[in-house]
């Protein structure tokens, strides 16, 4: 199982070159947030390889802020500024997310570490809590940031390929957003299982919607389903 | 070259017609059991609490 953060750190590193290309040749506000959250999404998993060789509670507490707290919530971040054009609330909420996430690295640094009893044969994700304390609000910041990010997430793609469908115009866009939400859930529900004590799947569900999403963008991003004016 | 939204209208076969909002509703569900699960590990009644 240790190989998958691997392959899932090279996707998520090509997914970020790639929305950040995009980004600089159309501009937009929602693909420079989607370049952020992705590379949370990329570090967050660059994380899991460097713990599956070396422990180290810097790079465990990293793999929890980016990985467990910000990734589906500047994803989600990055959808409601493609969605919501009017007014000023998607920027409002965009402060309010910095400054929350601001807030959370300097929860996660000041976290206390409890052990440093690792065992980089496991993964990050069984292991973590036993690591270092968090706080209860460390605790509500990742609910609430993960719920946000998810409804966002997903609900956003999930609506927008619901437009296409009922106009009946840009196929790929309509078929790259039912995979982008397909691929987001994916980690949604690995990370919801994993909370709830259920099952551990995190690696594989982050690899799985990594490509995933990395497909939808792809589809729905293709010639076909340009807007030429 | 100028093309216009109308241009990029699709039309699907009968079962494609059914499969998309089935598929739709599908995503739904999971996004719904997603957020249930993450409410149930909140109010302590999953094995992690």
């Amino acid at each position: 199982m240790t190989y998958i953060p691997y392959l899932s750190t090279i996707i998520t590193f090509i997914f970020v070159v790639a929305v950040y290309t995009r980004y600089r040749q159309r501009g937009g506000v929602h693909l420079l947030l989607w370049t952020i959250g992705l590379l949370f999404f990329a570090v967050g998993t660059l994380t899991e390889v460097i713990l599956s060789l070396t422990y180290n509670s810097i790079v465990l507490k990293i793999w929890y802020l980016t990985g467990a707290m910000l990734t589906a919530a500047w994803l989600g971040m990055g959808t409601v500024h493609l969605l919501v054009r009017k007014g000023s609330a998607a920027k409002v909420i965009t402060w309010v997310l910095a400054a929350i996430s601001v807030l959370a690295f300097f929860l996660v640094m000041l976290a206390p570490v409890l052990s440093s009893n690792y065992d980089i044969a496991r993964p990050a994700s069984e292991q973590y809590k036993e690591i270092f304390a968090r706080s209860g609000l460390m605790i509500l910041f990742t609910i609430l940031l993960n719920i946000y990010g998810t409804i966002t997430l997903v609900g956003g793609a999930i609506y927008s390929a619901f437009l296409f469908w009922r106009k009946k115009v840009f196929a790929s866009r309509m078929f790259g957003n039912m995979i982008i939400a397909a691929g987001a859930l994916a980690p949604a529900m690995g990370g919801s299982l994993l909370k709830a004590g259920y099952a551990d799947m995190l690696y594989l569900s982050e690899f799985v919607g990594g490509i995933l999403m990395f497909i939808g963008f792809v589809v729905s991003t293709s010639v076909k389903s340009e807007i030429v004016e | 070259m100028s093309r216009s939204h109308s241009s990029f209208r699709f039309s699907t076969s009968k079962w494609i017609e059914k499969l998309i909002p089935l598929a739709l509703a599908l995503l739904v569900l999971i996004l719904l059991a997603a957020l249930v699960i993450t409410g149930l590990s909140l109010m302590g009644v999953t094995p992690s609490a």
